[in-house]
């Protein structure tokens, strides 16, 4: 098979120590300027292209790849530690790592970070190398109707799983759906919301709706919330290595989430004990029900 | 909707606020969606369609926002201390008005100190040049290492060059 000599071939030639230190190198660059909020993956590649002036093809490549993933990584650091996504892929990291920071967990959460960027970005890589042609296919026979129903899907997800609200999740929607037309139509190029100013044209960044919105939102909710300087700065606690029980965590996460549907058993275990009779477990409290009068469990898993 | 139902307090007033601000946004997008030349096209959809849609439906949300609060059905609001809101707001105000007449480092100077004033450290004659230092190396930073061009002010351009 073709791609696997293209990809040892190209392994062989990463392999060189001095491409190793160029990887190196640009990695920790990389991770540098993408800890800046603001600054994503993209633009950290083209603030560090005067770099690599002095390299070959290859180390500059490398370099580049370096750079990319490393400012990819850097802006999950900030998320976590300060609620700042440096750009939009660190949201969802800012979501979740910043409260298990705030939780006094900040060590494991870098490392989670650190380890599951290394693992997906391998595994992305990998499957990105095998599949990509296949994929292709499959992309090619996405319609405007499939598209139109991933859309729906995404938008249902973001109202109406985020946050408690549904009407808040709704009007946010809406507010980022109103905002989204401002400047000019890819489609037809006609100017919307602009205004006659010029600026408007180019429409409102991701990078500067999520800076204002979790930087600039963090602070004044932070600030709002002080009656004097009580507050107190959290210490990165805990080792930075995940411990046993942490990777325990992790992945069973991720099984579990494979598994959840798939057994009616282990999703009423899961989800604990009975309402009415919270000193039986689900199971229990229907073999045990005298009669088959015991009180039905509103919860969704016994309804089935 | 999960708010804490029927506390029996009256409606909140910032429900009121937040409704019309939605109102006040779909009534532009609309205003504006209206003066698009849309000729509709072969799917009967031009540009002008999308920003209709959104914008009755921001209107049927300040509705749906307004219903919630006669019935105290949204979430309680968190007591909020409005002097640090309005402190940061004025810094950065200030920091934005001030960017290109006094330059990165001025400007985010004093943003910087109305920040810790909203926190607490009311000492201007402390945060006011540490923030002025602060943002005086971050823009020689900005200026040597990545080469991209903050608004200078006279000191930053003396030492970092125009």
């Amino acid at each position: 098979m073709s791609t696997f000599e293209f990809l040892l071939q190209g392994l062989g030639t990463a392999m060189q120590p001095m491409i190793l230190l160029y990887a190196l190198i640009g990695v920790t660059l990389g991770t540098a300027v993408g800890v800046l909020p603001g600054i994503g993956p993209a633009l950290t590649v083209a603030l560090l292209l005067p770099v690599t002036y002095g390299l070959d093809p290859a180390g500059s490549l490398i370099m580049f790849a370096g750079i990319y993933y490393g400012g990819m990584y850097g802006g999950s650091t900030t998320s976590i530690l300060l609620n700042t996504p440096g750009e939009s892929a660190s949201i969802v990291t800012a979501l979740e790592g910043n409260r298990m920071a705030k939780a006094g967990r900040g060590g494991p959460a870098l490392a989670t970070a650190a380890i599951g960027s290394f693992v997906a970005g391998l595994l992305a890589t990998l499957a990105l190398a095998f599949l990509a042609p296949h994929i292709v296919k499959l992309a090619l026979v996405f319609g405007p109707r499939e598209y139109f129903a991933l859309m729906m899907l995404a938008f249902v997800t973001v109202s109406a799983a985020f946050g408690e609200s549904t009407l808040k999740g709704l009007t946010s929607l809406f507010i980022g759906l109103g905002l989204a037309t401002i400047g000019i139509d890819s489609l037809t190029g006609q100017a919307r919301m602009s205004f006659g100013v010029p600026q408007l044209l180019d429409g409102i960044e991701v990078t500067t709706l999520a800076v204002a919105m979790f930087a600039l939102g963090e602070c004044l909710f932070v600030a709002a919330q002080t009656h004097g300087l009580d507050d107190k700065v959290e210490a990165i606690k805990g080792s930075v290595r995940m411990t046993a029980a942490d990777w325990k965590r992790s992945s069973a996460r991720l099984a579990a989430r494979v598994g959840h549907r798939l057994s009616h058993r282990g999703h009423a275990r899961r989800r604990g004990r009975h309402r009415e009779f919270p000193q039986l477990r689900h199971r229990k409290a229907h073999v045990a029900s005298p009669g088959g009068v015991w009180p039905r469990c509103h919860r969704r898993c016994c309804r089935a | 909707m999960t708010g804490t139902p029927g506390t029996g307090r009256s409606p909140d007033g910032a429900a009121f606020i937040i409704a019309g601000l939605l109102v006040a946004f779909g009534a532009v997008l609309l205003w504006d969606a209206s003066l698009i030349p849309d000729k509709g096209g072969y799917a009967g959809i031009g540009p002008a369609a999308m920003p209709k849609v959104v914008g009755w439906g921001l209107i049927a949300l300040a509705a749906a926002t307004v219903a919630g609060a006669f019935k105290g059905r949204l979430a309680a609001v968190p007591r909020q201390n409005p002097v640090p809101l309005l402190l940061i707001g004025a810094g950065l105000i200030a920091q934005i008005a001030l960017l290109h007449p006094a330059g990165f480092a001025l400007a985010t100077g004093i943003l910087f100190a109305a920040t810790a004033a909203a926190f607490g450290k009311r000492n201007l004659l402390l945060t006011l040049p540490l923030g002025y230092a602060l943002a005086f190396g971050i823009y020689g930073i900005f200026d040597g290492l990545l080469r991209l061009n903050l608004p200078g002010g006279w000191l930053e351009t003396l030492v970092y060059g125009g």
